[in-house]
């Protein structure tokens, strides 16, 4: 049987990324080839998929979505003070656009570094499911960023990782691959940045694989702001090791559709993990937040709280999945998903899920759902402060509480700035 | 088609439907194993239904046949062979007893094992106003309090009498809360049910007693499928209590009820249950697999209906009471203790499903793990668009006595309206140790002190339960857990 008579439905319209393996390395030649093998099985995830069963992906399947090539652009403005900063544009590296100086020998485009030894590793001994849209990636990624820290190294500088999307004409796609290896006891701040600066339809499908190794602290952040006509998936896949920090924001904005999804492995006793974001969406926007955390060692911690804004007719998904192996005992894990509904055609979906296999854990989950607080608006009100005001303080401050939670001051600070930016406030 | 085709075809199909001549068969006590179009018609005639039923049955049958055994709960058993069952059993009876006296006193023995005196609650009547009706093998063999309930207006009587008796009010009912091709064993209850509860509150009127059913399982490989339906007219009052117990039994049996209930203006139902059917051994060999469909309707305003279930019996539990939100004002409750010990299985939980204005529902769940076993909870609460102000709040907190058990929590939220408030709060833990060493320090049992510890921690819900099961349901946590420890 050939894989064209293997293929799910609506796989062959994605048959134009799937890379033909030339001066690729032995390991990547297979490597792609599993992930054509595994998307053409099971084709775009439908909402009958339990772990879909919020998002539709339709919208994909009926654009035609063509392979985009490389642009040039001016450096972009940079979010972070001294950040190093690695330019994408449609999902190619741009070289012109970067700058990473003082960062040599630790980040570099994946296709230039996609020989070295500890991305085969990476990519190819992972313990994660295969899932669809990763599996697309694996077959259709042409470049991204490959960022590999020894032992006991401090990054040093901030690194922005900018993904610029400059459609054309006609429906572009891309599939960017990120991997990031800290050794033990080595820091990074990561910052990824997803943003348009031209209207058109496009699809970015990312995919990163992270490890952060014993004593290793990682802090990621993740601002989404892609254009109207965008749609955004991302799939990050972490693995963190005895006595490490994972300490991860997401702020998404931009979009028509989005979904970002982290899975994360908690494999060594000791290690914390933070997964924490933020979303504003309105008009008909879709943003979708998955998690899925697997305890694995004893004494390991994770905590989760996202706050959501819906406006209009959009519509927010949080669905979080804690898993407590058997192993994991004195796990302690929280997770809160807040979601304010803004107006009367917005909706929001919650799905938090415990599984717990270990006795002596505290766990515990929340969500909440409901518009602003009259009480709120009434305080500021009563103080001179005009009703639109008044909401968009309350929302501010709804939307800010996570942020808190980042380890990093300064990442804090230049999200407060996105945030109140995309709000229409000033900084007060 | 011309009239005559038309004609020889009705008598075709006729023909089809008769060719059995289930005359000779409708005196054997049981139908034959598995399940066809036949043993429908069988379990019908055997019923002396009426046309409409039958139909309404084999529609079900043709609908079921099409639909697939759901897979999503977190359970795990073999495949079920719906033919390697049988449909219907009824109890050695020669004619229906007119009051308890003439009822096999085996039988009555058995009850008195079980801790039902039912003799003593009918000489008890003016104390405990207790009405039971007995259902032993899917028939109804005694029905007391009769002439209480009747004087009310009250009628309280098996499914199938009120087929006979109050066909119009059963036609307009059944099915109405739960259709019947709504799940795959909806479906096959619908096809092939055999006995069951109907209640009737009448506008205005409060039930002057809490109405009681214990269902038996007894006879070898016999699907237990229960119907019940229950009705509360305007401003009407009924609190209903369905209890369970089965004998020792080594082969799997299936269960799958439905329960429905209405309740309209003003009404309110107040549904509680001890399930302790038998759960399997500790190796996991044998217990009931149960598969259960309850909800309710609050169609008018200010409806209320509240649900109540100690779940401790069963191998596999799939059961989740839900309540449909439609009138304004309307009101759901949700309180459940769920204990699985050993090999069970249990994934329980509850839908509220908010529809009218200002509807409010309340969850509150506490699961129970020991052993081997895996304990569930799944819900779903729903805002619609229409339900403004719409109120829920959700509490599942989850215990685990040792560490080879699973705990786990399944709840799906959705807001379509903004004026709605939704608040949902779960939390899992282990059995405080400090509580046990406080109880061990003072001479209690390790086993005793468990089962105060977890009484303590389902407080919350065992208090909503009836006096007359709060008791009963308490000495069952304890019982349930025996082994757990140590």
């Amino acid at each position: 049987m050939t894989i064209t008579e293997a293929m799910a439905p609506g796989v062959e319209a994605f048959r134009p990324a799937f890379r033909q393996s030339t001066n690729e390395p032995t390991w990547l030649a297979n490597y792609r080839r599993a992930g054509v093998e595994q998307f053409s099985a099971t084709g775009l995830p439908t909402t009958k998929d339990e772990g879909w069963k919020y998002t539709s992906l339709r919208p994909l399947a009926r654009e035609k979505y063509l392979p985009a090539g490389p642009g040039e652009i001016s450096a972009p403005e940079r979010m972070l003070e001294g950040a190093a900063q690695a330019v994408f544009v449609n999902g190619c590296f741009s070289h012109e656009s970067s700058d990473l100086s003082g960062l040599d020998g630790f980040v570099g485009s994946f296709r230039n570094m996609v020989g070295d030894n500890w991305i085969e590793e990476l990519l190819t001994s992972t313990p994660f499911a295969s899932q669809a849209m990763y599996s697309l990636n694996s077959a259709a990624f042409v470049d991204g960023l490959a960022v590999k820290l020894g032992n006991n190294v401090q990054l040093p500088r901030p690194l922005e990782i900018v993904f610029v999307s400059m459609p054309g004409n006609s429906p572009g796609m891309w599939h960017p691959r990120v991997a990031v290896d800290l050794g033990c006891d080595s820091a990074a701040t990561i910052v990824e940045r997803h943003i348009s600066i031209s209207d058109g339809s496009y699809f970015a499908n990312h995919a990163t694989d992270i490890r952060v190794r014993g004593g290793g602290r990682l802090v990621h952040v993740k601002v989404q702001q892609e254009g109207t006509d965008g749609r955004h998936l991302s799939m990050a896949r972490v693995r963190v090791a005895k006595n490490s920090l994972y300490d991860s924001f997401t702020l998404t904005l931009g979009g028509s559709l989005s979904r970002s999804e982290t899975e994360v492995r908690i494999e060594g006793t000791g290690a914390e993990v933070r997964l924490n974001g933020c979303y504003a969406i309105s008009g008909r926007q879709h943003a979708d937040h998955t998690s899925r955390i697997d305890h694995l060692a004893p004494g390991t911690t994770s905590r989760q709280v996202y706050a959501g804004a819906i406006d209009g007719a959009a519509r927010g998904v949080f669905q979080g999945h804690i898993v407590v192996d058997k192993a994991a005992q004195q796990t302690d894990g929280h997770q809160m998903n807040r979601a304010l509904l803004l107006s009367d055609r917005a909706e929001i979906d919650s799905k938090p899920i415990l599984e717990i296999y270990a006795d002596d854990v505290k766990c515990s989950h929340g969500a909440t759902a409901g518009d602003i607080d009259e009480d709120h608006l009434f305080y500021l009100r009563a103080r001179g402060i005009s009703a639109a005001a008044a909401r968009n303080l309350v929302v501010r401050g709804f939307l800010a509480d996570p942020i808190e939670n980042l380890s990093n001051e300064s990442v804090q600070a230049a999200l407060c700035l996105a945030l109140d930016s995309h709000l229409g406030l000033e900084r007060l | 088609m011309s009239a005559t085709a038309q004609t020889v075809a009705d008598v075709e199909r006729l023909a089809e439907r008769y060719k059995y001549g289930f005359v000779t068969e409708i005196e054997s006590e049981t139908a034959p194993k598995g399940l066809s179009e036949d043993v429908i018609r069988f379990i019908s005639a055997k019923k002396d239904e009426p046309e409409w039923l039958l139909e309404w049955r084999l529609e079900a049958y043709a609908k079921w046949q099409r639909m697939s055994e759901p897979n999503w709960a977190k359970l795990g058993y073999p495949p079920i062979d719906y033919q390697d069952s049988y449909y219907y059993s009824a109890p050695k009876l020669k004619d229906a007893p007119k009051s308890l006296d003439e009822v096999d006193p085996e039988l009555l023995q058995t009850y008195e094992k079980l801790g039902i005196p039912l003799k003593e609650q009918e000489m008890l009547a003016g104390v405990r106003n207790v009405a039971v009706d007995a259902v032993f093998d899917s028939v109804s063999v005694a029905t007391t309090f009769k002439a209480k309930l009747a004087e009310a207006g009250v009628i309280f009587c098996s499914i199938s009498e009120a087929v006979r008796e109050y066909p119009d009010l059963v036609k307009k009912y059944l099915g109405s809360v739960v259709p019947q091709d709504d799940n795959f064993f909806a479906a096959l209850n619908c096809a092939v049910y055999t006995d069951g509860s109907f209640v009737y509150v009448p506008k205005g009127v409060k039930c002057p007693m809490e109405l009681s059913t214990y269902f038996r399982i007894n006879a070898e490989n016999t699907g237990q499928f229960e119907r019940t339906l229950i009705i509360a007219d305007e401003g009407s009052y009924v609190s209903y209590l369905e209890g369970c117990t089965a004998p020792m039994r080594d082969e799997n049996q299936l269960h799958a009820a439905v329960v429905e209930l209405v309740a309209h203006k003003d009404a309110e139902i107040k549904y509680s249950t001890v399930q302790n059917w038998y759960p399997g051994d500790e190796n996991g060999k044998g217990g009931i697999y149960n598969f259960v469909t309850k909800r309710a309707l609050c169609q008018g305003d200010r409806s209320k209906v509240m649900w109540t279930q100690v779940e401790t019996g069963s191998a596999i539990t799939w059961k989740y009471p839900s309540c449909i939100l439609q009138g304004d004002d309307s009101q759901g409750e949700f309180y459940s203790v769920a204990i699985a010990n050993n090999m069970q299985q249990a994934d329980t939980g509850t839908k509220m499903i908010h529809m009218g204005k200002r509807t409010r529902s309340r969850i509150i769940s506490k699961g129970i793990s020991a052993g081997r076993a895996q304990n569930s909870y799944r819900g779903l609460v729903k805002m619609l668009p229409s339900a403004d102000r719409g109120r829920n709040y959700t509490q599942c907190d989850s215990l685990l006595i040792g560490n080879k058990c699973g705990a786990h929590t399944f709840p799906y939220i959705e807001s379509q309206n903004r004026s709605a408030r939704i608040e949902h709060e779960a939390t899992t833990s282990k059995i405080s140790e400090d509580q046990l060493f406080y109880c061990r320090q003072r001479g209690i049992g390790e086993e005793e002190a468990v089962a105060l510890v977890v009484n303590g921690f389902c407080r919350e819900v065992l208090q909503q339960l009836p006096m007359e099961f709060a008791v009963e349901a308490q000495k069952l946590v304890g019982i349930s857990l025996e082994g757990s420890v140590g």
